[in-house]
C-alpha cells in the first residue's frame, strides 16, 4: 500500500464532513467529498477523499475542530476496507 | 398600500435578495440538504448559514447552532431539554409567553422553582436583582434581551458576568435584538442563544436557530431521522443533528442566509445606528401629541424602535382600527403574547397598540406614521 492511495474518510455526520471540506480549502488542500459508499455506513452521508499522504494532517485538523473520524478507508478489488494505521510502504 | 408597522412580530419587507433566494432554492436545488443524492449543496448551503451566524454572535463551533422553525421552537428546545425536576430557575417579567409558558408548563410537570425578577415600570432589569435572586442557587437564568412590548433591552455582559460567577446556565431571548443588537456569546457568557430568523435578521418566516453550548447536556425535544448514523434506532448524540430531526426548512435557511448576508455587508452598526436615529425621530414626534401615552421607557437609551402607546384611557383596539381603517398604518394591538410584560409596564389586561418601525422606513414614512397616530389620538381623545 503506498501513500498515493486515495482514501475515503467518514466524519460523524455532513455538517463535519463539510467543516473539514472547509477547513482543507482554506489550507489548500486538495480534498473533496463524495457520497459515502452505503457499504461504510447505513446513513445518507458524505465522506471527504484524499490522498492517503494527508491523513496524520486530517486528523490534526479534526482534533482542532472538534470533529470526529469514523473511519478512514481505501479500495481494493472493489471493497472498501479499513486504511491500517501504519500502511507497509 | 398600507405602511406596515409591525416589525416585531415579523420584519417586512425583506432584502430582495431573500425572495430571490427562496425563489432559486425551490427551483434549483435538488433534494433533501443532506439526505439526497445531490442535496449535497443544500447541505453545505445550511452550513455556511451555521458559519455566518457563528460569526455575527462570536459562537467558535458552528455545528453547536440548531437550526429550528422559530425562536419558540429554539427556547423549548433548551428549557425542555435540560431542566429537571425541582430546578430552580431565574426569569424576569419581561418574558414572552415563549418562556412563560413552558416555564410554566414545567413548573406543573416537573415541580420546577420559578423565580420572576421584576422590571423597572420603563422594563429595565436592574442586574443587582439577579444577583439577589442567586443567593438562593438556580440552574438557569432566561432573560429577555429586548422587549417586544417596548424596545427596552437588558444589560447582558453584566447578568452574564452575574451568571457566570455563580456557575448558573445563562439563556437568552434574543427575538428582537439579534441582528441590531452586537451579541457575543463568549463575552456576554452565554450558554443558549435562541432567536427567530424572520425578524432583524431579515430571513423568511420559518426559520430560526438555538445555539447551545458544548458544555450543556440536553434532550431533544423531537427524536427521529437525522440522516446520519441511521443503522441506529436511538437518536444520535452529535450537534447539531441530535436536534434535527426530520426535513429542515431549506428555501427558508436559503432565505435566511441573504437576509444575514445583507446584514453582514452593512457597515459596523450601520443598521442599530439606523435604529437609534428611528427611535429619536419617533420620539420627539410621538412627545408632541396630546393624550398619547407612551409606556415603557420614555427616552432613546437602552431601547429599540418598539413602541407601545394609548390613547388618553380609550380601548387600545379603537386607535388601532381608526389607524388601519383611516390612516392605512399596521399596528398590533393587544398583550403582544407577553402578558408578564404589561403587567410590569402597567398596561395589563386591556394592552396598547404597538408601533415597530423597519430600518427601510423612510422618514417621510416615519413622519405620516407620526402624523396619523396625531390625528387619530386628537379624534379618540376630542
Amino acid at each position: 500500500m503506498r501513500h498515493e492511495t486515495t482514501v475515503l474518510i467518514v466524519m460523524e455526520n455532513v455538517h463535519q464532513a463539510l467543516k473539514m471540506e472547509e477547513r482543507c480549502d482554506l489550507a489548500d488542500i486538495n480534498c473533496r467529498t463524495v457520497a459515502k459508499p452505503r457499504t461504510l455506513g447505513a446513513d445518507c452521508g458524505i465522506a471527504l477523499k484524499i490522498n492517503a499522504k494527508l491523513i496524520p494532517l486530517i486528523k490534526k485538523f479534526a482534533n482542532e475542530e472538534n470533529c470526529t473520524i469514523f473511519g478512514v478507508f481505501y479500495q481494493e478489488h472493489q471493497h472498501w476496507l479499513p486504511y491500517p494505521d501504519n500502511p507497509s510502504e | 398600500m398600507n405602511l406596515y408597522f409591525d416589525n416585531a412580530a415579523t420584519t417586512w419587507p425583506k432584502p430582495d435578495s431573500v425572495y430571490t433566494a427562496v425563489d432559486d432554492c425551490l427551483r434549483h436545488l435538488l433534494g433533501n440538504p443532506s439526505r439526497s443524492s445531490g442535496g449535497e449543496q443544500g447541505a453545505k448551503l445550511i452550513y455556511r448559514v451555521r458559519k455566518r451566524l457563528a460569526s455575527l454572535f462570536n459562537i467558535s463551533n458552528p455545528l453547536n447552532i440548531i437550526m429550528t422553525c422559530n425562536a419558540t421552537t429554539a427556547i423549548n428546545i433548551a428549557l425542555q431539554g435540560f431542566l429537571k425536576p425541582h430546578d430552580r430557575v431565574i426569569t424576569t417579567s419581561m418574558e414572552h409567553n415563549a418562556v412563560c409558558r413552558p416555564l410554566r408548563a414545567l413548573e406543573r410537570l416537573r415541580s420546577l422553582q420559578i423565580v420572576i425578577v421584576k422590571a423597572s415600570p420603563a422594563g429595565f432589569i436592574d442586574p443587582a436583582d439577579i444577583q439577589a435572586a442567586l443567593n438562593t442557587p438556580a440552574r438557569l437564568i432566561v432573560i429577555n434581551h429586548a422587549s417586544n412590548i417596548c424596545g427596552s433591552f437588558q444589560d447582558l455582559e453584566t447578568i452574564g458576568h452575574i451568571a457566570k460567577s455563580h456557575d448558573t446556565v445563562f439563556m437568552v431571548d434574543a427575538s428582537q435584538s439579534a441582528g441590531i443588537i452586537p451579541i457575543d456569546v463568549q463575552k456576554e457568557y452565554i450558554d443558549v442563544l435562541a432567536a427567530p430568523g424572520h425578524k432583524s435578521l431579515l430571513g423568511p418566516t420559518g426559520t430560526g436557530f438555538c445555539y447551545v453550548s458544548p458544555d450543556l447536556e440536553i434532550e431533544p425535544l423531537i427524536y427521529g431521522g437525522t440522516g446520519s448514523q441511521s443503522e441506529l434506532d436511538t437518536q444520535p448524540v452529535t450537534l447539531p443533528d441530535r436536534f434535527e430531526s426530520g426535513t429542515l426548512n431549506f428555501h427558508g435557511i436559503a432565505g435566511l442566509k441573504a437576509g444575514l448576508e445583507f446584514i453582514q455587508t452593512q457597515n459596523n452598526h450601520q443598521l442599530l445606528s439606523r435604529e437609534r436615529d428611528i427611535v429619536r425621530r419617533v420620539l420627539d414626534g410621538f412627545k408632541t401629541i396630546k393624550h398619547l401615552n407612551m409606556h415603557g421607557p420614555q427616552d432613546e437609551y437602552h431601547r429599540l424602535p418598539v413602541f407601545s402607546i394609548t390613547a388618553g384611557d380609550t380601548d387600545p383596539s379603537d386607535l388601532a382600527n381608526l389607524l388601519e381603517e383611516i390612516y392605512n398604518i399596521n399596528t398590533r394591538v393587544g398583550l403582544h403574547c407577553a402578558p408578564w410584560a404589561h403587567k410590569t409596564l402597567g398596561t395589563f389586561p386591556q394592552g396598547t397598540v404597538r408601533i415597530s418601525p423597519g430600518i427601510f422606513h423612510t422618514d417621510a414614512e416615519l413622519d405620516v406614521m407620526i402624523d396619523s397616530v396625531d390625528k387619530a389620538v386628537s379624534q379618540l381623545c376630542r
